[in-house]
């Protein structure tokens, strides 16, 4: 963990990151997306999960990028936005 | 038999959505009525009730929806269910539909559902106002929803729902969050009214099946877990109520 008295601040503690960046994930209406999940690595942050198109994945790495200054983005997120055939269905018996 | 079409957390924007449109189109050759379990729209305005509206007036199969958090977003869910119920979909909030099949009638009871957690890790009526006004929210809404069901007379009871009633369905998630997924409160009501079916969505991550405390099965359909439009369930005719 950062040493939350050094210069970079409190801001700077990847705990406190990850949980900006969630939160500006679900609030922000590029995204509006709860489920992404945020994980610190090292100076890089990654997301993970899914969303419904491209531009919602582009729009969560700018998201990222603006709450957490000095890491690095990695994008790991999958685009839903080829939906496949629905399965057979579940007879309930 | 009724043949059920069922998604969750579709999330239509202004852009709306030509791939579900076209997925649903296709809906009368495998489903005779389609369940929205909330979340229909990203932000819940009402020019994005306009694009989603649009779309589902072009569903040949009758819609029956809750709605989601995310639909209550921009504070205007009057103006999102006006919208949709003038595209013929059927918003549920506490009331029940009854559609009929071949002389077999299936009964809806939807609720939005609310959060509070699961037995041995959830919230308390108990502290601080806003406290007890989450854990209250949820009460309300669990009781409107056993009523509800218990008014139905049908061959087949279906709760809908977008909060999940059970933590079965929530396996994926990260346990922290839990108590913002949904409540046991929900399953207790639905145990205690009886139903052949929940539906359900919101928890993106978690599993598609699990069951009550009671033994009614319980189906996630958050479209991005079930990856696709929509999925599809039969109520055989033989579970029938009488």
């Amino acid at each position: 963990m950062s040493d939350p008295r050094s210069a970079e601040g409190v801001e700077a503690v990847p705990e406190y990151v990850v949980a900006h960046v969630h939160e500006a994930l679900t609030t922000d209406p590029r995204v509006t997306e709860q489920s992404i999940e945020v994980a610190a690595v090292g100076r890089t942050i990654v997301l993970m999960g899914r969303v419904f198109s491209r531009d919602q994945c582009d729009a969560a790495a700018l998201v990222a990028r603006a709450q957490a200054p000095g890491y690095e983005i990695r994008n790991d997120l999958e685009v839903l936005d080829q939906p496949t055939p629905p399965g057979p269905p579940e007879r309930l018996a | 038999m009724i043949r059920i079409a069922a998604v969750g957390d579709i999330h239509v924007g202004e852009d709306g959505d030509d791939a579900l449109a076209a997925d649903l189109a296709q809906l009368p050759e495998c489903a005779d009525v389609l369940l929205l379990a909330g979340d229909l729209t990203r932000h819940g305005t009402r020019a994005e009730a306009v694009e989603l509206g649009r779309l589902l007036r072009e569903v040949p199969v009758p819609v029956v929806a809750v709605l989601g958090n995310h639909d209550h977003h921009c504070d205007e869910t009057g103006a999102v269910v006006e919208v949709l119920e003038a595209a013929g979909v059927t918003v549920l909030e506490g009331g029940t539909t009854v559609l009929e099949v071949d002389g077999t009638t299936l009964g809806v009871a939807g609720v939005k559902g609310f959060g509070g957690g699961f037995a041995g890790a959830c919230a308390s009526d108990f502290g601080e106002p806003e406290m007890k006004a989450f854990v209250r929210h949820t009460k309300d809404i669990a009781a409107r929803l056993r009523t509800a069901l218990a008014t139905l007379d049908t061959d087949h009871r279906v709760a809908l729902l977008h909060y999940s009633p059970v933590a079965d369905t929530l396996r994926g998630e990260p346990p922290e969050i839990h108590p913002f997924l949904g409540s046991y409160l929900l399953a207790e009501a639905i145990d205690a009214a009886g139903a052949d079916l929940v539906l359900h969505g919101h928890a993106h991550r978690g599993s598609e099946r699990g069951t009550t405390p009671g033994g009614v099965r319980v189906r996630n359909v958050a479209r991005p877990l079930i990856q696709g439009s929509f999925s599809l369930f039969e109520l055989d005719p033989e579970v029938a109520r009488r």
